[in-house]
C-alpha cells in the first residue's frame, strides 16, 4: 500500500508539476513554440512513439481480456454479493499465495519464476537487459561513467558523485532504472533515492558483483542468452537482492493482510445494517 | 492490475495512464524553447516529470541531459545521456547529447566522443555543431 501511494503521489505530483508548468508558460510560448517545433524536429529529438498510449490498445486489451476472465464472476447476476466477495478473496488470496512462493523459492536460490515472467514483459525497447541487485541498474550506469575507476568504492565517497546522486531525486532515478531495464526497482529507486548517497556502499558492492557479472558474460556470451534463466536458478543471490526479495514478500503479507482486513470489514458492516433494520423493525 | 504491478512490468505511466506520443512531443518541445529562452530550471523541471512519465523517450532524457549540463552538473547530464544513449543509440541528436556530456565529466571520454562527433558530423540536423566542436577539439 505504501508503495503503490508512494507511486501514486510521485505520479500525480509529476502530472500537476507538468500541467502547472505548462499554464504558466504556454500563454507566452506558444508563439515561439511555432517556431521551435522547426528546431525540435531539425534536433530529431521527436519520441518515437515507445512508452506512450496507443490508439488501439484499450480496445485490444478489453478483447484479449473478455475471452478468458478469472474475474468473470463478479458480473455474474446469480451471486450475492457475499458469495462475490468470498470468490474475490480466494482469488486473490491464490495469487498471492503463488507471488510468496515465488519469492521463496528465490530467496532459498531455485529459479524464480516471477523474475523471468517479469523481465519477459518488459517492453519493447532496445535495451540490453541484465539482471542486477537493488543498485544494479544505477551500477551500469556507473561503470560507464567511471569506466577507469579501479577503486570504485573511492568514487562512491567521492562527496561530488554524493551530491549528484541527491540532485538527481528518486523519481529521476527511478526512470532511469525502468528505462535502463529494471522497473521491478522502479518503486524501491522512488522511496530510496534521496537515501542514495548515503547508501552508497551498497551501490559499491552491486557495482563489484556488475564488473564480475560483466567479466564472466564476456566469456559465456554465446550461450548465455539460451541458457541464462537455468543458470540463474542455481546462483546464490547477492545480500541486496535478498533484501529486494523479502521486501516483496513482506509487501505480499502486507497486501493479504490488508485484503482479509477489508473483506472482513465489509462483511462486518452488511451484518451490522442488517441487524440495525431488524432491530428498528422490532 | 494497479499502477504499480503495471510499472513492475515495464509499462510506463504515459502509457497507463493514456498519454499519447503527440502531448509527450509538445511537453518535450516546450522544454526545448524553455531551455533556449534561458529558463534551465523549469526546462528540468518539465524534463524530469516528462521522464518520469515515459521513461523510454530517449529525447526527453537527451534534453534533461542538456539542461543538467547547462546548471553546471556534469554527472547528472553524463547519466542522463548515457540513459539516452542505451535507449537509442543509433539517433543522431542522442550522441551527439553523449558525446557533449562526455566532453564535460572528467576521464578519458574524450576519445569516444570525437568518434561519437565524427559518426555524426554530416548529419544534416546536427552535423554542424558536432563539427564546431570537432574543430574546438582540435585546436
Amino acid at each position: 500500500m505504501d508503495r503503490s501511494s508512494a507511486v501514486r503521489t510521485a505520479a500525480g505530483a509529476a502530472a500537476r508539476g507538468l500541467a502547472e508548468l505548462a499554464i504558466e508558460t504556454i500563454a507566452p510560448q506558444l508563439a515561439k513554440s511555432a517556431k521551435t517545433t522547426k528546431a525540435k524536429t531539425s534536433k530529431s529529438t521527436k519520441s518515437s512513439g515507445a512508452g506512450y498510449a496507443k490508439k488501439t490498445s484499450a480496445a485490444s486489451s478489453k478483447a484479449s481480456s473478455k475471452s478468458a476472465d478469472p474475474l468473470a464472476f463478479l458480473s455474474d447476476p446469480k451471486l450475492s454479493i457475499e458469495d462475490k466477495l468470498m470468490r474475490l478473496l480466494a482469488h486473490l488470496d491464490g495469487q498471492y499465495e503463488e507471488q510468496m512462493k515465488q519469492h521463496m523459492d528465490a530467496l532459498a536460490g531455485k529459479t524464480s519464476s516471477a523474475k523471468t515472467t517479469s523481465k519477459s514483459t518488459s517492453g519493447s525497447s532496445a535495451t540490453t537487459k541484465k539482471k542486477g541487485g537493488l543498485f544494479g541498474a544505477l551500477a551500469s550506469v556507473v561503470t560507464k561513467v567511471f569506466p577507469g575507476a579501479g577503486p570504485i568504492v573511492d568514487v562512491l565517497k567521492d562527496k561530488t558523485f554524493q551530491a549528484a546522486l541527491k540532485k538527481l531525486g528518486g523519481p529521476v532515478l527511478a526512470a532511469g532504472a525502468s528505462a535502463l531495464g529494471f522497473p521491478a526497482l522502479a518503486p524501491a529507486l522512488m522511496k530510496l533515492g534521496p537515501q542514495l548517497a548515503s547508501g552508497a556502499i551498497d551501490l559499491a558492492k552491486a557495482i563489484e558483483a556488475e564488473t564480475k557479472s560483466s567479466s564472466a558474460s564476456a566469456s559465456t556470451s554465446s550461450s548465455a542468452s539460451t541458457s541464462s534463466s537455468a543458470a540463474s536458478g542455481k546462483t546464490e543471490l547477492s545480500s541486496s537482492e535478498q533484501q529486494m526479495e523479502l521486501m516483496k514478500l513482506q509487501q505480499l503479507q502486507a497486501k493479504q493482510k490488508e485484503m482479509f482486513s477489508m473483506v472482513s470489514a465489509i462483511l462486518r458492516m452488511r451484518h451490522e445494517t442488517r441487524s440495525t433494520v431488524i432491530g428498528n423493525i422490532r | 492490475m494497479n499502477v504499480i504491478e503495471a510499472i513492475e512490468q515495464g509499462r510506463t505511466l504515459a502509457d497507463i495512464q493514456g498519454i499519447p506520443h503527440e502531448i509527450g512531443d509538445a511537453i518535450a518541445c516546450l522544454a526545448e524553447a524553455e531551455l533556449e529562452a534561458g529558463r534551465v530550471e523549469t526546462a528540468r523541471a518539465i524534463l524530469e516529470g516528462l521522464v518520469v512519465t515515459n521513461h523510454e523517450d530517449a529525447g526527453a532524457w537527451a534534453l534533461l541531459s542538456q539542461a543538467h549540463r547547462r546548471l553546471g552538473r556534469p554527472l547528472e547530464a553524463r547519466f542522463c545521456a548515457e540513459v539516452a544513449a542505451t535507449l537509442s543509440p543509433m539517433d543522431p541528436f542522442v550522441r551527439l547529447t553523449h558525446a557533449e556530456s562526455l566532453l564535460v565529466t572528467q576521464g578519458d571520454g574524450r576519445k569516444e566522443a570525437c568518434s561519437e562527433l565524427r559518426a555524426i558530423a554530416e548529419d544534416p540536423d546536427v552535423g554542424e555543431r558536432a563539427r564546431v566542436l570537432l574543430a574546438a577539439l582540435s585546436q
